[in-house]
């Protein structure tokens, strides 16, 4: 079992290993965080969305699952730290394209008065506020897409660990089957030479 | 990595450009709305008034107001609604404005067209845009329309204009935007 894990983890080198892991949750945290950005901005403010997402529930609860479900089953190779990681990476990027989507106009000096802003206040507060619920709302889709992509669609490297455990299992098992054997045929022979010796005895004992 | 886990991951890295696209134009309509909105108000402006002499009381007079509206945004806007209340002030009332405001109206002027047949403006370019009143005759209000002093009318005006996007669901309006330029000169009597 040992010698099949080493082997495969041998194949990328640990320090490796832990600079993909923080440059695929950077990857897969900022796309979703597009995605989330998106579809908050279009829900809030669909008069300037060329396609409008519709609900705003829809953005703030099954976006953010789905965005974190598939960081999930993209990060399923690596520890759940790094979808809990890339998550926060996830919100980051949401967050700050929000604000900057939403203050842009203020940023860039195209206006000067935050009342000539196209959005109003309410809608303003509201997609601030309701963008911070995303962390925790991405990072239960992680921990389902983790689950779901170990279960489901483990990694190559994954598959071949458990190959792996698995010939290995089966060797133990032959072993285990081939000692119980050997062992139980030696009690065999044992009982067989007691038997043999029994009415030997018991001749020497009459004589 | 195996080939489904490429596969999702290509098909998630294409959603995200496209909805990156989709957030790049709708904060390219954003900006250009909250500019619109910020310098449209300052080019909406009254150019002329016509109030022709009135020598019968009795008979229905029509005043026109020229409106005079540039569009300096990157948007082509739709004016859909522009109307008015007419004062007209006596200059013999000593009051200010602000008190005798009340005593001087006259009437209000408008149109609403909807939104397929409203003065489409695209950017850069400026539309004269006439609004008629017609007050009626032996009323109180063309008595205070009747009102010259030296030979010249002296109107106030207040007017709200809304325009809306063309292909942007808002509906803009710019509230009570003052003309006071007659009322400080004066306008001569219009005679065609």
């Amino acid at each position: 079992m040992k010698d099949g894990q080493k082997e495969s983890i041998r194949t990328i080198p640990r320090p490796r290993k832990g600079i993909y892991a923080v440059l695929h949750s950077i990857v897969w945290g900022t796309a979703s965080g597009v995605i989330v950005a998106y579809f908050f901005f279009s829900a809030f403010f669909p008069e300037f969305s060329p396609f409008p997402t519709g609900d705003v529930g829809f953005a703030f609860l099954a976006v953010p699952v789905f965005c974190g479900f598939i960081m999930g089953v993209m990060l399923s190779e690596y520890e759940l730290n790094v979808v809990i990681y890339a998550s926060f990476v996830l919100t980051m990027i949401s967050l700050a394209f929000i604000f900057l989507t939403v203050f842009l106009p203020l940023i860039t000096g195209t206006v000067t008065d935050i009342a000539h802003l196209a959005s109003g206040e309410q809608q303003r507060q509201a997609i601030v506020l309701s963008s911070i619920f995303v962390l925790p709302i991405s990072v239960i889709g992680g921990i389902f897409g983790k689950a779901f992509g170990d279960s489901y669609l483990p990694s190559d490297e994954e598959r071949a660990i458990r190959r792996m455990l698995a010939k290995d299992t089966r060797k133990w098992h032959e072993m285990l089957q081939t000692y119980f054997e050997e062992k139980r045929e030696e009690e065999k022979k044992e009982r067989r030479a007691k038997e043999e010796k029994a009415p030997e005895e018991e001749q020497n004992e009459e004589v | 990595m195996n080939k489904i886990h490429r596969l999702i991951g290509v098909a998630f890295i294409a959603v995200s450009l496209f909805c990156a696209v989709l957030l790049s134009i709708s904060l390219k309509n954003y900006v250009d709305v909250t500019e619109a909105r910020s310098i449209i108000p300052g080019h909406i402006h009254v150019s002329e008034i016509r109030i022709p002499t009135i020598p019968d009381e009795s008979h229905d007079v029509t005043v026109q107001v020229f409106y005079n509206i540039t569009n300096p945004s990157k948007l082509t806007i739709l004016i859909t609604s522009i109307e008015y209340s007419f004062y007209m002030d006596n200059k013999s009332d000593p009051r200010t404005l602000d008190e005798k405001l009340e005593d001087s109206w006259v009437d209000m002027g408008q149109f609403t067209l909807p939104k397929e047949r409203a003065y489409a403006l695209r950017p850069g370019e400026s539309i004269t845009i006439p609004v008629n009143m017609t007050v009626d005759g032996d009323t109180v209000f063309i008595s205070r329309l009747n009102n010259t002093r030296d030979g010249k009318y002296h109107p106030v005006l207040f007017t709200t204009v809304r325009y809306t996007y063309e292909h942007i669901e808002i509906t803009e309006v710019v509230r009570r935007v003052p003309y006071l330029e007659g009322w400080t000169k004066g306008i001569d009597p219009y005679d065609s």
